[in-house]
């Protein structure tokens, strides 16, 4: 048998003022022959190569590296044909396209065009035409969505992003950005530790994507790469990043260094159907223990509901977890709306009118979703309000948002020359929540959840503006 | 119901078991039958594309025996699991007459009632062997608000119920998760988008085909679905009653143009993701080829869950439809562009002022371009991974 030593020497994505040193990031690696077959299969880590044996009659074999974007790195390994034990060692850099060293952390969750590739010569971006950009932070607590002020441990600026460091503490956060031409959208944080946001135009061609792009780390390699392949469905890549060293259940059993972790474990599992192999009293703790965030009731719910209810007694722990997991905020991670969606489509008929009005939500969520990668990310004026509605403009003065000229013509009857026809016709509103849009408080579903007012001006608010050029701001 | 094709009983043994549901007539939706229009038809019309649709997934499913000298597609291949049963509903503005290995089989209409009784029959089929692969198509109008829900011919027959003849196709599938346990997969080629008139109208609510048993445990080994477009999103035809963008991408994808071969396996499996991926390529491609209307993009999606099922087995590595262009357009003529595999084939076009497409064998390859006069720059980039369904790309000649 032959070996293929793989070794990734990455810049790990660190954290100055708290001296967090992550072990950098972890990606699955493929070895393949000529014709493309899959030899073998694994992780490399900056910490640890993936070892991959290879027939003994390989004497070519490439060696692929999958970004959770998509894009790959090729390398060739030559064997001789003679020698059947050799090893042969490969290494993947990251100087190669990475122009900022302090951003390419996030380059392999974006578009493979993304500018963070290019060099700081090659841009003309004009970031200044977002200077007028806000964000908000919010955070939920006592059943309460709050505004909080947004202040960055540090801060840097390129010629191609915007990113910001925070510390979070234990509690359900999230991010809203907003400006005249950008959507208003929120995007959860990570928390119960350091968190890093990136913020950089987007890359797509595609008329309907977000004009800019946001990134979230909670320095979790290992999970967050596994949660960035089931956020695109790249299951096998998630199965080699969950399997390496066992790492779901891993995962999953470390849940009380960092519940974040655990619960990426899970999803997995869950997504794999093998949320058997763990017993259930893990997922009790999990959804027991760590009550600040919303994932793990709702990954206990759909472990009730995958396993069938024995009893009545079943039925009604996925419907408290539901409740339970609804009442702690939105999940963090968009895996864990796919399965709010299911729960609540399971368990509509029977509910309650408390239980119905939180459903409501759960499908106001659904239409109103957004894409961050792993992370859930939804569009709406308030933290309880996920709506498909789409508003743009300063907080103190939202409008609705006008649809670019080229997409207005999507509606059939002005595109009646067109050689396409849609199958239905564009409907006269997206919207399925029209509730509380001119009010800042209400009252929604059986948790009494109310987002919390502030009297603020616009001096209060955080634009992208604020962050300097190149510079490093402490608190 | 009409079921066109069915392998005897051979309960022994896996299968494919297909069902396949195309509705382009709605009586009851603008432009269908004027005495007996819906009250509220929701601003829907007739198709034409997807009896045309669902014809097109026949000749792939049933390629081999129609068309096999040489076969147009490799069709539904499987060893595991070879093609048993396929059972299809047909709407159209004339009687639809499919083609079938036997011979011609006259098709009943995909009224809501109909549907019931051939899923019914599916999942029956389906429940008579463990490793047995389902697969559900439907072409048509689709609406989704919480849910997706698809309409049957005879949607809006009744003022008084006018959803009773749709379905909800989302609890459908998680249904049959907790029926069947064998792999599934589900293709919708359906717009999904969210209308307001829905949402706000009382009682849209229709029932899945089967409802989830939630005393059930999930015991399905797989389940794919792929939905022509994402949520909220609208879904396209050509006009004048032609292969719908998605089913067009998706027969495309299974006929020979992805699969991956794994460790440990003798075949080139095609498993939800790479399917759900190549699908998505191939509408990006051909969107950006056919220079399509920004507005008109279709980005297909999907949900995949449990461990890979394959639904094609293929003994022949897939093709890869290559692209292979130069700029500037003024040095194409001057340059032979080529393709050279690491096992020793070399692919060429000589001096010719056109992108070169050609079909190459997944793989990996040297690419380049040759000035035979030798005066310009050779341009090559080595070691390029060639992967199913497309690979494009335009090299540079410079200066």
């Amino acid at each position: 048998m032959k070996r293929i030593r793989v070794n990734l020497n990455y810049r790990a994505n660190t954290n100055s003022s708290k001296q967090l040193n992550t072990s950098g990031p972890a990606f699955p690696v493929r070895a393949l022959d000529s014709e493309g077959t899959v030899l073998a299969e694994g992780v490399a880590s900056n910490s640890i190569a993936a070892d991959l044996q290879i027939p003994a009659d390989s004497t070519q074999v490439f060696i692929r590296l999958t970004w959770p974007s998509g894009r790959a790195e090729i390398q060739r390994a030559s064997f001789d044909v003679d020698q059947d034990d050799q090893v042969v060692e490969v290494s993947f850099f990251d100087q190669g396209p990475v122009s900022d060293a302090r951003t390419g952390w996030a380059i392999p969750k974006l578009n493979v065009r993304t500018p963070l590739t290019r060099s700081e010569n090659d841009l003309s971006l004009d970031l200044g035409k977002f200077d007028r950009v806000w964000l908000r932070l919010w955070r939920f607590a006592n059943g309460v969505w709050q505004q909080e002020r947004l202040k960055p441990e540090e801060m840097y600026r390129s010629g191609a992003a915007w990113q910001f460091d925070l510390h979070l503490d234990a509690s359900a956060w999230l991010l809203q950005i907003g400006g005249s031409q950008v959507i208003w959208r929120f995007v959860a944080l990570p928390s119960g530790g350091a968190a890093r946001v990136l913020i950089t135009p987007s890359a797509s061609k595609d008329l309907h994507a977000d004009l800019l792009k946001v990134v979230v780390t909670g320095f979790r390699e290992e999970a967050e790469s596994l949660l960035e392949f089931l956020a695109r469905d790249s299951v096998q890549a998630a199965g080699a990043m969950a399997e390496f060293q066992r790492r779901a259940t891993h995962l999953f059993t470390e849940k009380y260094e960092d519940p974040v972790a655990a619960v990426a474990g899970a999803y997995y599992l869950l997504r794999v159907n093998r949320w058997a192999d763990i017993p259930e009293s893990w997922f009790d703790n999990l959804a027991n223990s760590f009550t600040w965030i919303a994932d793990p009731a709702i990954i206990f719910c759909i472990r009730h509901l995958r396993d069938g209810f024995e009893s009545q007694n079943s039925e009604q722990r996925a419907r408290s977890m539901l409740v339970d997991s609804l009442n702690r905020g939105w999940p963090i991670f968009a895996e864990g709306v796919s399965l709010l969606e299911e729960a609540a489509a399971l368990l509509r008929d029977g509910a309650s009118p408390s239980e119905k009005k939180l459903f409501q939500q759960v499908e106001a969520l659904g239409a109103a979703k957004a894409w961050a990668g792993a992370a859930t990310s939804f569009y709406g004026r308030y933290p309880n309000e996920p709506s498909a509605l789409k508003w743009v403009g300063m907080p103190s003065a939202p409008r609705r948002h006008s649809l670019k000229k080229e997409l207005r013509n999507s509606k059939p009857e002005n595109v009646p020359l067109t050689p396409d026809t849609p199958l239905v016709p564009q409907s006269q509103s997206p919207s399925l929540s029209g509730r509380g849009l001119s009010s800042r408080s209400y009252k929604s579903g059986a948790s009494s959840v109310s987002v919390g007012t502030s009297n603020r001006n616009e001096n209060d608010e955080f634009f992208l503006g604020n962050i300097p050029r190149g510079l490093d701001i402490g608190p | 119901m009409t079921l066109i094709y069915q392998v005897e009983p051979a309960a022994v043994t896996p299968g494919t078991h297909v069902l396949a549901i195309a509705v382009g007539r709605y009586p009851h939706l603008l432009g269908g039958d004027p005495g007996a229009l819906a009250n509220k038809p929701l601003g829907l019309k007739q198709l034409k594309s997807p009896p045309v649709s669902l014809r097109h997934l026949l000749d792939w499913c049933f390629a081999p025996e129609l068309h096999p000298d040489p076969p147009a597609s490799p069709g539904l291949v499987n060893n595991q699991a070879p093609l048993a049963s396929v059972e299809v509903l047909v709407s159209a503005d004339e009687p639809f007459v499919a083609q079938t290995p036997d011979g011609q089989c006259d098709v009943e209409r995909a009224t809501r009632n109909n549907i019931q009784l051939a899923f019914e029959s599916w999942l029956a089929r389906m429940r008579t062997h463990p490793g047995n692969i389902g697969v559900f198509y439907f072409c048509g109008h689709g609406i989704m608000v919480s849910d997706h829900y698809l309409l049957a011919d005879d949607f809006g027959a009744s003022p008084a119920q006018p959803w009773a003849n749709a379905f909800d196709i989302s609890n459908t599938m998680r249904a049959a998760e907790r029926e069947i346990q064998g792999g599934m997969y589900f293709f919708i080629d359906a717009c999904r988008e969210i209308s307001r008139d829905v949402a706000m109208t009382l009682a849209a609510n229709p029932s899945p085909l089967w409802a989830p048993d939630l005393s059930k445990r999930l015991i399905s080994s797989s389940l794919t679905a792929i939905y022509a477009t994402g949520e909220g999103e609208l879904a396209y035809a050509p006009l004048g009653g032609e292969v719908s963008r998605f089913t067009f991408a998706l027969v495309c994808a299974l006929s020979g143009y992805c699969g991956i071969k794994a460790p440990g396996t003798q075949t080139w499996n095609v498993t939800g993701e790479t399917l759900a991926a190549a699908v998505r390529n191939i509408l990006n491609v051909e969107h950006e080829y056919t220079q399509g209307k920004p507005n008109q993009k279709q980005v297909s999606e999907q949900q995949i869950r449990g461990e890979p099922v394959p639904i094609l087995t293929l003994s022949r590595p897939p093709l890869v439809k290559v692209v292979l262009d130069l700029d500037p357009v003024q040095r194409r003529a001057m340059y032979d562009l080529y393709l050279q595999s690491v096992l020793g084939g070399r692919y060429s076009q000589s001096c010719l002022n056109q992108a070169f497409r050609i079909d190459l064998p997944r793989g990996f390859y040297e690419v380049g371009a040759l000035d035979p006069a030798g005066g310009l720059p050779h341009v090559h980039h080595q070691e390029e991974e060639l992967i199913p369904p497309f690979y494009t790309l335009t090299m540079r000649s410079q200066p």
